[in-house]
């Protein structure tokens, strides 16, 4: 690529003259409608802020309530999954529990701790129990 | 708050400055003085919104490549070509000579692309061809050496339909 001649004064002088064409001004920066638009983004981000911690709150509080029921009554109620113990004593309220929780009957019979008999006759007594199924035999 | 409100009166204190600048630079490239208005203005209102001035060294010079990015991204995006609009003017010409001004956009138009920005950087956005070689991530040589090339075509192509710039009215 061959070397312009250069002359630095009519450089110059060529120069000046370029800068004699202003540019054109810019229009002014739309500073109220951004500032708008800043003042809806931020009130849109804080409603939908206070939207998720209410929501949040929601969800927790319906996934805590049932397990809290649970746990602070004590009074026998039951969690599914759950068993009695030879040491509870079976009442209505802990029976329906089982039944809510358990996926079957059969479950949840399951779950109850039958004791074994195990009260000892007086000599020359029979059970009635044991009668009747001899009873049955006979049949 | 305090901070950002002294950002964005700084930025619009730039903008006062530099804006006519910028915009003549930008519709260089785009061609298009409202794509280049576009872009300068984003470019403006995401300086505020951001804050990103605040790490700029060079201010000035930050501020065009800022420009020069947004124009040739959005070129990228549209997936469009340069095409330079005849009709809008780019400059308030001396002496209200707008054929003048015709004549030095035709000029300015003809030029390669990284001639042309050589030149508006240099002449109207007074930036110093270190200035230009960091925007433009060339040697300070090639912005120099690009901008006589430059000069010496726009003189002959605006010499050769105007007598009165030969001269250059001084």
């Amino acid at each position: 690529m061959p070397t312009p001649d250069l002359d630095d004064e009519r450089d110059e002088r060529f120069e000046a003259y370029l800068k004699r064409f202003r540019p054109l001004a810019a229009e002014p920066l739309p500073m109220e409608n951004f500032s708008r638009a800043t003042r809806r983004r931020f009130v849109f981000t804080a409603w939908a802020a206070a939207a998720a911690v209410i929501l949040l709150v929601a969800v927790l509080t319906f996934h805590l309530r049932p397990n809290r029921n649970h746990s602070s009554d004590g009074s026998g109620s039951l969690a599914g999954g759950e068993q009695l113990t030879d040491q509870q004593p079976l009442t209505i309220g802990s029976a329906n529990d089982l039944l809510v929780h358990a996926p079957s009957v059969k479950a949840a019979l399951d779950r109850v701790p039958f004791h074994p008999q195990s009260t000892q006759l007086p000599k020359g007594k029979q059970s009635a129990l044991a009668v009747l199924s001899e009873d049955n035999d006979k049949l | 708050m305090q901070s950002n409100d002294s950002d964005a009166t700084e930025i619009e204190s730039l903008y006062r400055q530099h804006g006519s600048a910028l915009l003549l630079f930008a519709a260089s490239i785009a061609g298009d003085r409202g794509r280049a208005h576009d872009a300068v203005q984003q470019v403006f209102l995401k300086l505020i919104e951001d804050g990103n001035l605040r790490q700029a060294v060079d201010k000035k010079a930050y501020l065009f490549a800022c420009v020069r990015n947004a124009v040739l991204n959005e070129i990228k995006v549209q997936q469009r070509n340069t095409v330079f609009d005849p009709d809008s003017a780019w400059f308030n010409p001396p002496d209200r000579d707008y054929a003048a001004e015709l004549n030095l956009r035709r000029a300015l138009c003809v030029l390669p692309d990284d001639q042309r920005q050589v030149i508006v950087l240099h002449v109207w956005g007074e930036l110093t061809f270190s200035q230009i070689a960091d925007l433009l991530d060339v040697s300070s040589n090639t912005a120099a050496s690009r901008y006589r090339y430059a000069l010496a075509k726009l003189r002959e192509s605006m010499c050769a339909k105007e007598d009165s710039c030969a001269n250059s009215r001084s």
